[in-house]
């Protein structure tokens, strides 16, 4: 049941969806990109017996986010600019409403609506090597598919701004102390562990599972 | 009259300070402690990009002055009007869309304490004292306080501030999140002052604004048209950085 995509790599293995940014080496999200994910939508949905689904970047790095320089032209030339940014927006956005777990795993670069993605996930574990930002404003823009309440709601107002308004970058240690990551593991290992991790649920995700999957699955390991 | 001078303002390269000057414990002689009009006349500067609130002296505030209000009730006073004034005042500071930083030492209570939480980044001194005591007088936190002390540190811990009226120090403030940092008492003014010009310098006032909307209309909208706002705004910035930079690659193309 796997389809093809020129953007994404996407399979079914054992119950698990594996959902692949597949443009290395940066997997910048593209205009193809989204309107695969959107063609994605339906059939993701559908899978109603999932157990899990996982997302991660091919390569070295999760994604450097939306690619400005083909973006902003087509918003411009495009009558009907805000339709196709809410599309960009709901073609991500359902990620966060399956009622299976879904759960982003990140090394390197995690930036812009990149974050934004993987801020619709339900869990978010990345590599010790990961670098986290939403640097919009530097470009006179803001991050514009949902990350601002969702930064603000895991991290407080105060350091959501901070970041937001600096546009500065942070570390994995950083994202954790923010509340932006769950855990860090070997980057080696990521996919592997977010297996087991998607293992151990009993196939529904219900909102404030959070707190509870983590620190079960965090005592386990020591 | 005794309330009119009590704050003071100025603009200290594009951040506004608001003072509140009626020290040492700088009560906050109305509910409106300001006139809306001036604080209108005063934030209406297209170039500001955040504001500052600060006591003058050792102190935040000791929050508003129970003598006055329970004097205001014998006359008959209009009491409703007289508090829903100063909540229309804390309205307004949110609805700038600018970023607003309290930087608190010494005692920051009741009425003080409300206009803090009105902020979106609190600073605070080693030597800073929180509490709402309100209740002790028979009365409640009546400028919002009942609502954004549970939004900010969680109903457990708004309820025991809030019946009990016990002070709180800095520390166990940063713990149950009332506060976001603590400095030494010194350095309170000019660290709030330079974390607002450092996130806040290099951005047009407009991209500044854009953040705040989005992040206000998170709590203030429907979750739908919340993000169709977001979309909105975010097409409306994408559209003029656009035609910024075709306007840019144009020139370079001139001048080479």
């Amino acid at each position: 049941m796997t389809r093809k995509f020129d953007t994404i790599d996407w399979c079914v293995n054992d119950q698990i969806g594996h959902l692949v940014l597949n443009q290395p080496p940066s997997n910048k999200m593209t205009v193809a990109f989204f309107s695969e994910m959107t063609d994605l939508k339906g059939e993701i949905t559908g899978l109603t017996s999932l157990k899990a689904l996982i997302i991660s970047g091919k390569g070295r790095h999760f994604s450097s986010g939306a690619d400005l320089d083909e973006l902003l032209p087509e918003i411009d030339r495009n009558a009907g600019a805000e339709s196709f940014l809410q599309s960009n927006y709901t073609a991500l956005s359902y990620l966060e409403t399956l009622p299976f777990p879904v759960i982003s795993v990140i090394r390197g670069a995690c930036l812009g609506s990149a974050l934004e993605l993987a801020l619709f996930s339900h869990f978010r574990f990345c590599g010790e090597e990961a670098v986290f930002g939403l640097p919009e404003t530097t470009f006179n823009l803001i991050p514009g598919i949902g990350g601002i309440q969702r930064f603000a709601a895991l991290s407080r107002k105060a350091r959501a701004l901070d970041y937001i308004l600096t546009g500065r970058m942070f570390d994995a240690q950083r994202a954790l102390e923010l509340g932006i990551v769950d855990a860090i593991w070997p980057k080696i290992k990521l996919v592997d562990e977010a297996i087991v991790f998607a293992k151990q649920f009993p196939g529904r995700y219900e909102k404030g599972m959070r707190e509870v999957y983590v620190s079960r699955y965090v005592r386990r390991k020591r | 009259m005794k309330g009119k001078h009590q704050i003071e303002w100025e603009i200290r390269d594009g951040i506004g300070i608001i003072t509140i000057s009626s020290p040492p414990e700088n009560y906050l002689y109305e509910p409106a402690f300001v006139p809306l009009e001036s604080l209108k006349k005063w934030t209406a500067d297209p170039s500001l990009k955040g504001i500052l609130i600060h006591g003058k002296g050792k102190h935040f505030s000791a929050g508003g002055d129970l003598d006055r209000l329970f004097s205001l009730i014998t006359d008959n006073h209009d009491l409703k009007a007289y508090l829903a004034a100063g909540t229309t005042l804390l309205e307004y500071l949110i609805g700038t869309d600018l970023p607003l930083v309290a930087a608190i030492q010494g005692v920051c209570f009741g009425g003080g304490l409300e206009l803090a939480l009105a902020c979106h980044i609190r600073i605070a001194a080693e030597n800073a004292l929180f509490a709402s005591p309100e209740t002790g007088h028979g009365l409640i936190p009546g400028m919002g306080g009942t609502v954004r002390l549970p939004e900010t540190v969680g109903q457990a811990q708004a309820l025991r501030m809030i019946l009990t009226g016990d002070m709180i120090n800095a520390e166990e403030a940063r713990m149950i999140g009332l506060i976001d940092i603590i400095v030494p008492r010194h350095e309170v003014f000019d660290y709030a002052f330079n974390m607002l010009r450092k996130m806040t310098d290099a951005l047009p006032v407009k991209v500044i604004r854009s953040v705040l909307r989005t992040l206000r209309n998170a709590t203030t909208l429907p979750a739908e048209q919340a993000i169709t706002e977001e979309n909105r705004i975010f097409c409306e910035l994408a559209k003029e950085e656009a035609k910024r930079r075709s306007a840019e690659s144009e020139k370079n193309r001139g001048d080479a």
